[in-house]
């Protein structure tokens, strides 16, 4: 297969491949690990390559395709971000704590995409425990984006992007607390959906902020990441609060056709001192959907301002509990010191095992969260949470989407943020979706300064349907989603 | 607002973290810095608001109290640092 053969391919293009017997699942998965051997060491998207897995998955895949039992994910390679527990297979989050971690059970979603026959390539590369926007808060190196490897991939899930952009994997899966799957999406020129909160299982994700986790594929166009979504979406008993009753087709219900459909265009979201390119992408983006028939209004998030504040106490608040399960005992990292006193011995364990920034979000939590701060900064916030959520359900009532940048800047260099509080800032406009549990995605719309843009399209819950019918129809209208990177190895 | 180097210290010893004083030094100034920032939610009236604390409506799950299989107690024995028969080796706690 060629450079450009294998640009071009998606998940349905390769589906089609797969069916006529052009290619085989063993083929395509061999052309895959060729090119991770071949980019891998410049993109660092990978933290594990299960080759042997792999080969073994894609024998079955094609006995299966023979026997004409395929569904729509038998024999696509693919990737998953390290942070997704696969029984067997080492599961690292980036962290040293859990640099030997060996989960004995599958994640809900890893179970039913190896149910459908989908190849595990390997294990994508993350900022540890998913808090980060850049990758640079991997214990591992940081990943590189594609479009220019002296620049960030975004964060948290910058493997997972990285290697769809790059041509490493079909499709991968990120997760998404407070932006994770959408920026690096972004950053990267590639399609990321954040699905409704309760719409795929987070059963087996390794937890950072449960009520805001929410996993999501990443991939070249909207119509694969409809497919995969098929794939994953669905009531999981495993998970309290999976959402019951689930039945949507997103494939079948894709339409091109989003004439008549009501977009807004929320002020807060266009701040001054906004990167100017990104701006004029997503202007340009808004005058296409003009184009497609779609009516545009000017809304008003008026407590936006709050989110970013209310993000940094409720994630770092859920990370503080959720992450208290690391005291060197049942598994991970131990300082293996011969300390008498275990409280001695769990402090050296932590203290060796986090890195800075979970350090860092763990005591802004235990603090958000300790005797005397809780009022003032904990149910404060998740009072503010109740309004941003009142707000988006007003504003729906008058628009069917909103539309907004993903983030304020494109892709920034390796090591040019380093203040922490300027690389939260990157969040700001991807968070509030989380806050609310709202389906968002980030679509290619644009270059600048070499860069690609992401415009991100959100709705009201449960309405990923209509996310995604936008963002197919803005995605056949443009070519933007078929501009790839070259990189210089 | 302002962080004292004690509470900070506080901060740590309930995150059950091990900080050397420099570590302590510098995540205080940290703190402080994002604090300064967060703090911007004292503005917000939320008179009468209840808290929402996800972003879907909760019920209680229940299942049926029957035994059903357990996780290979091998396998989940192999991650921890310290293990003896089938059971976690843990530190004197009293």
């Amino acid at each position: 297969m060629s450079q450009d053969e294998l640009n071009n391919l998606t998940i349905h293009e390769a589906r089609k491949m797969l069916d006529s017997r052009k290619i085989s699942s063993k083929e395509l998965t061999n052309i895959f690990l060729e090119r991770i051997q071949k980019v891998d060491q410049s993109t660092n998207a990978y933290i594990t390559v299960t080759t042997e897995f792999a080969l073994q998955q894609a024998d079955i895949a094609d006995e299966k395709i023979r026997i004409g039992e395929q569904k729509p994910l038998t024999g696509i390679p693919m990737q998953l971000k390290d942070n997704m527990s696969t029984a067997g297979i080492k599961t690292t989050c980036a962290s040293k704590m859990l640099e030997n971690y060996i989960p004995s059970y599958n994640c809900t979603v890893a179970d039913r995409l190896f149910s459908e026959g989908a190849i595990l390539l390997g294990k994508g590369n993350l900022d540890e425990f998913a808090m980060g926007s850049s990758t640079e808060n991997s214990y591992y190196a940081s990943t590189a984006n594609p479009w220019d490897l002296k620049r960030v991939p975004g964060g948290s899930s910058g493997g997972p992007a990285a290697a769809v952009s790059a041509d490493e994997c079909l499709f991968s899966l990120g997760s998404d607390t407070g932006g994770s799957i959408r920026q690096p999406a972004a950053f990267c020129g590639v399609v990321g959906m954040k699905p409704t909160y309760g719409v795929v299982s987070r059963f087996g994700l390794i937890a950072f902020a449960s009520s805001l986790d929410q996993i999501g594929p990443i991939t070249k166009n909207v119509q694969d990441s409809a497919i995969v979504l098929n794939a994953i979406s669905g009531y999981d008993p495993k998970d309290s609060t999976s959402i019951k009753n689930i039945s949507q087709d997103y494939i079948s219900n894709l339409k091109s056709n989003i004439s008549g459909m009501k977009l807004g265009v929320p002020k807060e979201y266009f701040p001054d001192g906004m990167e100017e390119g990104v701006k004029k992408s997503v202007f340009q983006a808004i005058e296409q959907f003009k184009k497609l028939g779609v009516e545009i209004k000017e809304v008003s998030l008026p407590h936006t301002d709050y989110a970013l504040a209310v993000y940094y106490i409720i994630a770092p608040s859920e990370a503080a509990a959720n992450l208290a399960r690391y005291d060197g005992v049942k598994y991970g990292f131990s300082s293996k010191g011969d300390l008498e006193d275990i409280f001695d011995d769990i402090e050296t364990t932590r203290q060796g095992g986090f890195g800075d920034e979970v350090k860092r979000r763990i005591m802004i939590g235990t603090y958000a969260l300790s005797a005397g701060y809780y009022d003032a900064y904990y149910l404060k916030a998740q009072k503010i949470r109740t309004i941003i959520r009142e707000e988006f359900n007003e504003v729906f009532k008058n628009v069917d989407a909103l539309i907004t940048p993903t983030s304020p800047t494109v892709a920034f260099k390796l090591g040019e943020v380093i203040d922490p509080l300027q690389m939260y800032l990157n969040d700001v406009f991807t968070q509030p979706a989380n806050i609310a549990g709202l389906p968002s995605i980030s679509i290619p719309c644009g270059i600048s300064e070499g860069l690609p843009v992401g415009v991100q399209l959100m709705s009201s819950p449960m309405n990923d349907g209509v996310v995604l019918n936008l963002a197919n129809a803005f995605e056949q209208s443009t070519d933007w989603h078929d501009l790839k990177p070259e990189i210089s190895i | 607002m302002g962080l004292s180097l004690d509470q900070v210290k506080k901060i740590a010893k309930l995150s059950r973290i091990k900080m050397t004083d420099e570590q302590l030094k510098n995540m205080r100034i940290e703190l402080e810095n994002i604090f300064n920032h967060i703090d911007v939610i004292q503005k917000a009236d939320t008179e009468k608001i209840e808290p929402t604390g996800h972003s879907v409506n909760l019920d209680s799950v229940f299942r049926n109290d029957v035994v059903e299989k357990s996780a290979p107690v091998k396998e989940v024995l192999k991650n921890a640092p310290k293990q003896e028969d089938d059971f976690f080796t843990v530190r004197k706690i009293i």
